[in-house]
């Protein structure tokens, strides 16, 4: 048996014990799993998106299973950010892993709202951006604009010390000319990425199963064009790349980091398996240990692309 | 939020046998979960196959992928054994039905808002409607078991399509709790819905019920809300919803609730112009698996 393999990453200045977080979205404020998951197995947690006054969210049926998948149209439901300092901070200090708090809103000044209440928070490690939620009309969607998704970022860095994580949509022809101009405008890390636009049916009914008609898919179904974004992004920009996608398992964490991830989200699998995120941070452990890795970090960006003379030769 | 803790078990299957056409009993060994469930209290279980896989990595299999909720039936704590009913009605409860003796299911809970004990000299109504039978069984195994109201405070009012679907009416027989029945094609028992049958009961003996519990399709629930609020009459409803965490983070399985001081009868999502996302004062959505599955019967609007 060989040494426990040394699973630290570093976000810009912000250190994890694995590089497991729990997804936005797909944890609560942390104590609802916290009942009865141990949170300090995570390398990390990132909040429901907090808007400045509680959202109600969109029209129920709010999810539907889809084919290794599901779509949600929550729309952001959340108690508001005054609410979430008073009620959520005092339990999430006491929670031993870093704690992300990720920010939206709808104009830009409540992005700044949110994030100005936050700074002089104490016990958060880390902001992440939701520029890129699909579920909220308004102009919600920064990221699918370069320069728009710059100004709301360097607008951010402007008002706050703590560090920056961009969340991006994959809804954009080119998610690393987004990832170029956040990085530009001052991001700390990039996360990639949110869901994709869907949209399924009840072909008995003919209507959507979705109360909002479409909604954003996540689950395994989605991987590969995570694992995609994540190689783009990385090709693209110098700093860290969080990998979110259909994570289930301790080799697609890896799978992740090779194409260029520094950490991962678990998202969905969370709802499957309330211990998703351990369970990948501990089968992320074993493989390297079985394969000989001593630190997560030499897998990051590992990638081997053949070049085209060893390329084998396609015949039509 | 509720005290009980939250077990996760690979619970073994007991029985898991046809009790009706489509329709399925299922007994599961999982002991703390069992000890701490009370009536109304629901379950989140993966159909898919776990026993032959010792690393408890099944839950890794694709689709279906999410957990799926059923409420508890039935209690035996002495054996630590819980039931379930359920009828196939997609890919989830599909594979639940070909799973054998032996095999074993990743059981999360007791989980939810479970229902207002039924209480000495309160008597009640259940209605209840195909599966939605379920946890009313348990209330009245409970109600039954510790003594604290007589069962014949209780009355069952019990409706399905088909005579075939209204298993379990024996069981409330055994508890001592009277049941009627009703089926849409007059199979058995009075040849129309349910809650004709709530009406007839309230116009002729009103002092038969001074709560109401229903559980089953939302047209028979909002019937049921309907008829309460022109008695008078307090009670609870059960719901179900498209649920993927069952713990309350994911936000989807949420219903509409009435603003404190508005006329409950009026939808609060259709606010005119309301676009998704959009803010309006008088929408309220609560989670059902969380601030739920039970409510108060005048509370959500269905």
């Amino acid at each position: 048996m060989t040494a426990q393999p040394d699973l630290t990453v570093n976000i810009g200045a912000l250190k994890l014990r694995n590089p497991v977080l729990a997804a936005s979205g797909t944890f609560g404020y942390g104590s609802e799993y916290g009942r009865f998951v141990d949170l300090a197995d995570f390398g990390g947690i990132v909040t429901k998106t907090l808007t400045p006054e509680p959202w109600p969210g969109n029209p129920p049926p709010r999810a539907a299973e889809t084919a290794a998948g599901m779509l949600n149209s929550i729309g952001l439901q959340n108690v508001g950010v005054e609410a979430f300092i008073r009620d959520k901070m005092p339990y999430l200090r006491t929670v031993d892993t870093a704690l992300i708090v990720n920010v939206g809103g709808g104009p830009v000044e409540e992005f700044v709202h949110v994030t100005e209440r936050l700074s002089d928070c104490e016990g958060i490690d880390a902001l992440e951006i939701n520029m890129s939620c699909p579920n909220v009309s308004g102009g919600m969607d920064f990221s699918t604009d370069p320069r728009r998704a710059a100004e709301l970022v360097s607008t951010l860095r402007n008002i706050t010390g703590l560090p920056l994580i961009a969340k991006l949509t994959p809804n954009v022809t080119d998610i690393g000319e987004i990832a170029r101009s956040v990085e530009e405008a001052g991001a700390d890390a990039i996360s990639a990425i949110n869901t994709l636009r869907g949209m399924a049916v009840d072909i008995r009914t003919r209507r959507p199963m979705l109360g909002a008609v479409t909604g954003g898919l996540s689950g395994p179904a989605i991987k590969p064009v995570a694992v995609a974004a994540v190689y783009r992004i990385a090709s693209q920009v110098s700093v860290p790349v969080i990998g979110i996608g259909g994570i289930m398992s301790g080799e697609d964490a890896v799978e992740f980091l090779v194409a260029g991830a520094t950490a991962v989200q678990v998202g969905t699998a969370t709802f499957v398996e309330p211990r998703a995120g351990p369970s990948v941070a501990r089968t992320l452990a074993e493989w390297c240990a079985a394969s000989g890795v001593h630190t997560v970090r030499s897998l990051i960006g590992s990638i081997q692309i053949p070049s085209p003379e060893d390329a084998p030769c396609h015949r039509s | 939020m509720s005290t009980i803790p939250i077990c996760q078990y690979d619970a073994e299957i007991l029985t898991n046998r046809e009790i009706g056409p489509s329709l399925y009993w299922i007994d599961l060994l999982a002991p703390e979960i069992t000890r701490h469930a009370l009536p109304g209290h629901f379950v989140h279980l993966i159909a898919s196959d776990v026993s032959e896989d010792s690393s408890r990595q099944t839950w890794l299999r694709h689709t279906p992928l999410l957990r799926r909720p059923f409420s508890i039936a039935e209690r035996d704590p002495e054996r630590g054994v819980f039931g379930l009913i359920y009828r196939i009605v997609g890919g989830g409860t599909e594979i639940l039905a070909t799973r054998r003796r032996g095999e074993r299911v990743d059981v999360l809970g007791p989980l939810g808002r479970t229902f207002d004990p039924v209480r000495a000299g309160r008597p009640v109504i259940m209605v209840a409607g195909g599966v939605g039978v379920a946890p009313f069984l348990s209330l009245a195994q409970e109600t039954a078991r510790d003594g604290r109201a007589r069962p014949e405070d209780m009355t069952v009012l019990f409706g399905a399509a088909t005579a075939g679907l209204l298993s379990g009416e024996e069981k409330f027989r055994e508890y001592g709790v009277d049941v009627r029945l009703a089926t849409d094609d007059g199979t058995t028992g009075h040849h129309g819905l349910v809650t004709d049958l709530l009406e007839r009961e309230l116009a002729s003996s009103p002092r038969r019920c001074a709560y109401l519990y229903a559980c089953g399709p939302t047209p028979m629930m909002r019937r049921c809300q309907e008829i309460a609020r022109e008695a008078g009459i307090d009670g609870q409803v059960s719901l179900e919803g498209i649920m993927p965490c069952g713990v309350g983070v994911c936000m989807a399985c949420v219903v509409a609730c009435a603003a404190p001081g508005t006329d409950p009868g009026t939808d609060p999502g259709a606010a005119p112009g309301a676009a998704p996302g959009e803010r309006s004062s008088s929408r309220r959505y609560e989670r059902v698996c969380d601030a739920g599955p039970v409510f108060d019967m005048q509370e959500v609007v269905l």
